[in-house]
């Protein structure tokens, strides 16, 4: 009876896996860790779902527990690799992802996420390398023709960028990665309005799509310079991970009191004070900025049409 | 919060203060505008409120925060009569980077409990009357407290 439960909702789990539905998985896979809370699939799927709803601590732990109870499990392994990138611990994910490789030299999601960590150590030539392996396993792979045409695109290559995203959705046209790359690209190429539509087409096919998402954003950040302000701000940020963050802001805010405090014993009241206001508007900005986007990026889900010509 | 019984380890367990939880946002806000009195205290209890996960951690960040600060007071206070008032005006800066970077921390770390509660839908209210009210009464509560250490601690 507990056999059966627990494989009912693992093939339900699996079927939100599949379909990107991240926040459905977690809740299914957790409901069969409730059944049987030593199944080390579950625990590695769970923690690869948790990444990517930007979970990483607790997708570290879930990976952990999925290693301890099989530490031969190539899913495990990927798992505990992907959460070791995301906590940008480039040792532990290098050893995990090459376990993952070694383990099932097949296993396509291996060379992606090892090809993810070159990418985050800057060798792209290392990442196109990897992606070309993963390409000649399996060449209708719809992800690694995505990788390859993004990693074309972070090169500035856009004809080459193009043509991966267009192999991709010549085998699905309904890919969302591949509809928001070439979303990305007719943006890099001053295309707004068919950056436009595709960002439309992805969000009409999902409108929880991060990716999807994050094309809206680019495109509102680059139709108002106040929010596209806050949104490199943001986004630079982000990148460097939450500590770094704060000790920038923490850095901010000292040299913000040091130059005040040098100018008012120069007495420079006038300037001291102009110092005063201009970081009281970097703050307001930072505070209000996040709100003031949101609202904008929801308002423009709204009005989520496609064009009729499209 | 679910129905399943597995708990992830970054879940929050909201308990009977939920009613009370708010974002940890109003909060830091209001340890900047009212003090940091107040910001710690309602951290601890925001944190409480929302079962947040990393409840143990958050409480002892806000304790240590504290404690550097009252330190730090002391260090100045003894200092005192070797520095000149141009260089006090420098180490005093150490006072709020203090509280602000330790409650800046504690709002990133409740913030990701808090996030999660909101998803499963916990009630969330509005803090921004307690931050008005913390900042309009922040003179009187400085008058109140008085001491010249305390008032530089916890304000």
């Amino acid at each position: 009876m507990n056999e059966r439960t627990k494989e009912r909702h693992f093939h339900q789990a699996e079927h939100y896996w599949a379909s990107g539905l991240y926040h459905q998985a977690i809740e299914a896979f957790k409901r069969v860790l409730a059944t049987d809370p030593d199944d080390s699939d579950a625990h590695a799927y769970l923690s690869l779902c948790l990444m990517q709803t930007k979970r990483p601590h607790a997708a570290m732990v879930e990976a952990q527990l999925a290693l301890r109870l099989d530490p031969m499990s190539v899913v495990a392994h990927l798992a505990m690799g992907t959460a070791a990138l995301a906590k940008r611990q480039a040792a532990a994910a290098e050893k995990h992802l090459t376990q993952t490789i070694e383990l099932d030299p097949m296993y396509v999601p291996g060379y992606l996420r090892l090809a993810a960590l070159r990418a985050f150590q800057g060798d792209a030539k290392a990442q196109r390398e990897l992606l070309d392996k993963a390409q000649s396993i399996d060449p209708e792979n719809e992800a690694v023709l995505v990788e390859l045409g993004e990693l074309c695109l972070s090169q500035g290559d856009l004809f080459g960028a193009r043509r991966w995203a267009e192999e991709a959705l010549s085998i699905n046209p309904e890919q969302l990665d591949a509809i928001v790359l070439m979303g990305h690209i007719a943006l890099r190429d001053g295309r707004l309005e068919a950056a436009q539509e595709h960002m439309i087409w992805a969000l009409q096919e999902d409108p929880t799509d991060t990716g999807a998402l994050g094309l809206l954003s680019a495109i509102k950040a680059r139709k108002n310079w106040f929010l596209g302000l806050w949104w490199r701000y943001n986004t630079w940020m982000n990148e460097r991970g939450v500590q770094r963050m704060i000790v920038i802001l923490i850095g901010a805010y000292i040299a913000y009191r040091v130059i005040n405090q040098m100018l008012i014993a120069s007495q420079l009241d006038d300037a001291a004070n102009l110092v005063s206001y201009l970081w009281l508007g970097v703050c307001a900005y930072t505070w209000f900025g996040p709100a003031l986007f949101q609202r904008s990026i929801d308002k423009e889900l709204n009005k989520v049409t496609l064009a009729d010509d499209f | 919060m679910t129905d399943a019984t597995y708990h992830i380890i970054d879940e929050p367990r909201p308990g009977s203060l939920s009613k009370w939880a708010t974002n940890p946002f109003w909060i830091l806000l209001t340890l900047m505008l009212g003090g940091a009195w107040i910001g710690w205290c309602w951290f601890a209890f925001n944190a409480v409120a929302i079962g947040s996960a990393t409840l143990k951690k958050e409480i002892a960040w806000m304790v240590g925060s504290m404690v550097a600060v009252a330190a730090a007071v002391l260090i100045i206070g003894a200092m005192l009569s070797q520095m000149g008032d141009a260089s006090l005006g420098y180490w005093i800066i150490a006072l709020p980077v203090l509280k602000i970077g330790a409650g800046y921390y504690v709002y990133v770390m409740q913030y990701r409990s808090f996030a999660l509660y909101e998803y499963y839908g916990g009630t969330v209210r509005n803090g921004m009357f307690v931050t008005l009210l913390a900042f309009l009464s922040r003179g009187y509560v400085y008058d109140a407290i008085g001491q010249p250490f305390w008032q530089v601690v916890l304000m």
